[in-house]
């Protein structure tokens, strides 16, 4: 089709990066703020301080559980640690199908939370790989986005082979593509390693969906006992006292890293378990995490169970490790951080290149790419501070609070992808950034006047998740209006380039 | 190139390596994969894993030799025939004709 390798994998790269990129912007920006999942949900939640021990937590979390959830089959309970305050409880409901209760607690009450209704940060990591389309298709869409993505990278190394010279190479005075080119590559080497691993693992996390046909070909014996468990009728059986296996669990770990983890299996029968699990350590595989398990009977310590061995579940329980990068302390988390941020300037660059290089040719293609490269790049943002400031706005009693917030993220966005069909290209760039450039750098401010108590308290006791959201909010708010800033000059720029043609128009 | 052919011939080549790219690259690697597994006389999950875990490389080998190729006829043939001796490879291991 072209003439050299090199030239058919430049068109390869061009459009396996342009045909999915509004969907792998949004993804690498929710991603990235994954990162901070915990910390975000206790910005949106302000009611609830970290108070008390995880071991603590631990009891009230299981006296909740066998109030709520006396004739359940199968409890799990996440408690918190410095990253997170409230404990969630999950159970199975009693009888036939696989239905579920869900509650939050308040570890220093041990009773549900009264804290306003919020998805919180779980609403990044979900929209991360389920772009808020119903189950499976979300996924689906994301593990094509992330093949896209990967096929990009591998297009994109072979055709800017020369890109790692090119590093030292950054001239932002010249012409603006030159300049775009320049920072699109540099973006890319700085961390090329990480692109790799996070468009590979994504694929990796979800393969057995993506790719089951070496499962189905080797559906065995350990499938069909898996699926066909039979189900308890004996009657329901006596359990053990967990406060001797939490004092256990004490003496063998820290506070620091203490029990993160509480699930009971198989409750009422005489194969009942016990297994408490400790908070990530710095192992990246999540196999690698320590366990203790007890008979739910008589309470005795069972031995460990034997872990997957085998180069395969190596490679895959790393590659998922370090997708989640739960193994990372606050640097590390940090710098994955920046790297998110990175891919997401990346992908970003990319989309706005496609369009510098063709906007003289004009057409329905280039105009249709623009406008939507606007309601991603510089939409997004104004959807997500949305978000944040409904989540100080609507009242605290809203029924579907949560899903309140959420429609309004939605709805900002909607609005996002109006505004450029009635607007000027650059003008709506520029209105879109500077109105989201001053969301974020309002947020501070509105979260004191409207829980300012909350901030207060934060303050008094250094809570650097509430402090360092505001001041991340802050630095977001700034990056927007510096990229506001400069539009607004080539706004000048393309002002006076337009009137001198009207001046002399043979030059137009 | 485009002295040589019409812009809708140029169309139908890109159509021709996108679906051998999409379509073939990924039964390509659902093939290898299940030949892989079939291959490795490993336990199940272990097997499963080391099976499974290169196929999206082999895809995305599958995509870039797709539009890599000279002409479209060569990055079809290119993908069919590995394809088809990875299908060969599964239904003999996993019963054969005897099956």
């Amino acid at each position: 089709m072209k003439e050299t390798f090199r030239q058919s994998m430049s068109w390869l790269h061009t459009w396996s990066g342009l045909l999915l990129g509004w969907v792998l912007f949004a993804i690498f920006v929710t991603g990235t703020a994954t990162y901070f999942r915990w910390e975000i949900t206790r910005w949106m939640q302000p009611e609830i301080r970290q108070a008390g021990t995880p071991y603590d937590a631990a009891l009230a979390a299981w006296q909740r559980l066998d109030t709520v959830a006396a004739d359940s089959p199968q409890w799990f309970a996440e408690l918190p640690d410095d990253r997170t305050a409230s404990t969630t409880l999950f159970w199975r409901h009693a009888g036939p199908g696989r239905r579920f209760g869900r509650e939050t607690l308040d570890p220093a009450t041990g009773q549900p939370v009264v804290a306003r209704d919020t998805r919180g940060g779980e609403f990044f990591y979900r929209f991360h790989f389920q772009l808020q389309l119903p189950h499976p298709w979300g996924r689906y869409l994301a593990g094509v986005a992330a093949m896209f993505m990967f096929v990009a990278l591998i297009s994109g190394v072979i055709t800017h082979r020369k890109m790692f010279a090119d590093f030292f190479t950054f001239r932002p005075g010249r012409a603006p593509l030159r300049a775009w080119l320049d920072f699109h590559n540099v973006t890319a080497v700085l961390a090329l390693p990480f692109y790799f691993m996070i468009s590979y693992s994504a694929l990796v996390i979800f393969m057995t969906m993506y790719m089951p046909w070496g499962g189905r070909v080797l559906a065995g014996p350990e499938s069909a006992a898996r699926g066909s468990r039979p189900a308890a009728a004996e009657a329901w059986g006596a359990s053990a006292d967990f406060a001797p296996m939490l004092v256990l669990a004490q003496e063998a770990w820290d506070t620091d890293r203490a029990v993160k983890r509480i699930e009971v299996a198989n409750r009422g029968t005489d194969r009942c378990t016990v297994t408490l699990t400790r908070a990530d350590g710095p192992k990246i595989s999540l196999n690698a995490r320590e366990q203790l398990r007890f008979d739910g009977v008589t309470g005795a310590l069972l031995d460990p169970m034997p872990p997957n061995t085998g180069p395969g579940t190596a490679v895959h329980d790393a590659l998922y490790g370090l997708h989640l990068a739960r193994f990372a302390g606050p640097a590390l988390r940090w710098s994955f951080f920046i790297m998110g941020m990175f891919g997401t300037a990346l992908v970003a660059t990319g989309m706005v290149m496609w369009t510098m290089k063709r906007r003289a040719r004009g057409g329905a293609g280039v105009a249709l790419v623009e406008r939507l490269n606007i309601t991603a790049i510089a939409g997004l943002p104004v959807a997500i501070a949305a978000l944040f400031w409904a989540n100080r706005l609507l009242p605290v009693g809203l029924a579907d609070r949560g899903d309140w917030e959420v429609y309004c993220f939605l709805c900002a966005w909607g609005f996002m992808l109006m505004h450029p069909l009635v607007r000027p290209v650059m003008h709506a760039w520029h209105e879109q950034l500077r109105l989201g450039a001053a969301l974020f750098l309002l947020l501070p401010l509105l979260d004191a006047l409207t829980a300012g108590t909350y901030l207060r308290a934060a303050w008094q006791h250094r809570d650097w998740a509430h402090l360092g959201f505001n001041a991340a909010m802050l630095a977001c708010g700034l990056l927007l209006h510096v990229a506001a800033g400069r539009v607004h000059r080539r706004l000048g720029i393309a002002a006076t380039a337009t009137t001198v043609p009207a001046a002399a128009p043979s030059r137009a | 190139m485009a002295a040589v052919s019409s812009p809708a011939r140029h169309r139908l080549g890109i159509a021709a390596r996108t679906l051998a790219a999409v379509a073939g690259g990924y039964t390509l690697a659902a093939f290898t994969t299940t030949a892989f597994a079939l291959a490795l006389r490993l336990p199940r999950s272990e097997a499963v894993m080391v099976a499974t875990l290169p196929s999206f490389l082999v895809f995305a080998a599958a995509v870039v030799w797709a539009f890599a190729a000279r002409t479209a006829w060569r990055a079809w043939a290119g993908i069919l025939a590995p394809t088809l001796a990875a299908a060969g490879v599964t239904w003999w291991l996993h019963g054969g004709p005897g099956s």
